[in-house]
């Protein structure tokens, strides 16, 4: 079975543990991260898409795991710029993840970038095809390699109206199709 | 553990096990993809049966699980390309097994193959988390 690695630098080790996006006030953006990918199959994986799940395992949030993925993908959903925030992807890598591909109110899918919301990169089903502009050879095919330099950011944005103090978790997942 | 057959038009045939795939020693992609004639499917006790020569794919959707670090797998499909000549097509769907084929002239049990599919990819798929079986047609191949 074709095995999936995160990793915090190109060909780096494995991530194991949590990944922390700091602290940030509401109407704030949390720091934004770069997580690489490559996996250990022969061919290339194709229809490789990004979304997200309700946080597994430990949770060590402050409500439930369940209430904050509803949580935050309502932020994504927002239909108020000031309850507008999220998890927001940014695949941009060939232009150094510019401003213009994270996602706002009025365009919460730019190209190379995408929030997390409702029918968006909240399932498999309905998952971010990770784009060319992250390195992988074209759209959702990453290439075979111990180091491809595929990666994308991904960011938390904590709407203005925002006025429940706490700690969110979830889950970054990735769905794809091998053929042997 | 599962495998698939690919059958050609000369007789032969050629098998990938998840066993021999896993070691290297089998491939879909760098096998023979000419002169297919009928492809299958096999895993816990389910069948996909594909026929009619023409272009063939098959492919495993899988998901990645960061807590345990494993991937998983969820759906395998077998995919066949429908051409302008496929003007009929037989489904059969049982228990345990789908049979699909593909005829240019009318046969028993056939319907004809409706405009909107040609081109597209006819694709018999088993669910791996609910043990389903299902066909439908794909503009991707997947």
């Amino acid at each position: 079975m074709v095995a999936v690695t995160f990793s915090l630098t190109n060909g780096g080790s494995a991530i194991t543990s949590e990944s922390d996006h700091g602290s940030a006030a509401n109407g704030s953006t949390l720091t934004a991260k770069t997580y690489y990918v490559r996996h250990d199959g022969i061919n290339s994986i194709t229809n490789v898409k990004l979304y997200i799940t309700r946080a597994t395992g430990t949770y060590s949030g402050d409500a439930t795991s369940v209430a904050d993925i509803a949580e935050l993908l309502s932020w994504g959903d927002a239909s108020a710029s000031a309850s507008f925030g999220g998890v927001q992807f940014n695949m941009n890598a060939s232009g150094s993840f510019p401003s213009t591909s994270w996602p706002t109110y009025d365009s919460k899918s730019p190209t190379g970038g995408a929030v997390a919301r409702t029918g968006v990169g909240d399932s498999a089903a309905n998952g971010i095809t990770l784009s060319s502009l992250s390195g992988c050879s074209s759209d959702g095919v990453v290439q075979a390699g111990s180091a491809p330099n595929v990666r994308f950011q991904v960011r938390g944005v904590i709407p203005s109206s925002e006025d429940t103090l706490g700690k969110r978790e979830w889950n970054l997942a990735i769905s794809f199709d091998y053929t042997s | 553990m599962g495998y698939w057959v690919k059958q050609f038009v000369d007789g032969t045939s050629y098998r990938g096990t998840d066993e021999d795939i896993a070691f290297g020693n089998a491939s879909w992609k760098k096998s023979r993809q000419k002169g297919i004639i009928s492809a299958s499917l096999h895993d816990v006790g389910k069948e996909l049966r594909i026929k009619g020569i023409g272009e063939y794919w098959q492919s495993d959707q899988l998901l990645f699980d960061p807590i345990t670090n494993y991937s998983k797998r969820i759906s395998r499909r077998i995919l066949r390309k429908i051409e302008p000549h496929d003007l009929f097509v037989r489904i059969i769907v049982e228990k345990n097994i789908i049979t699909a084929e593909f005829f240019s002239s009318p046969v028993e049990g056939c319907v004809a193959v409706p405009e909107a599919w040609i081109n597209k990819w006819f694709v018999l798929e088993f669910s791996c988390t609910s043990n389903k079986l299902s066909y439908y047609t794909s503009v991707e191949k997947g």
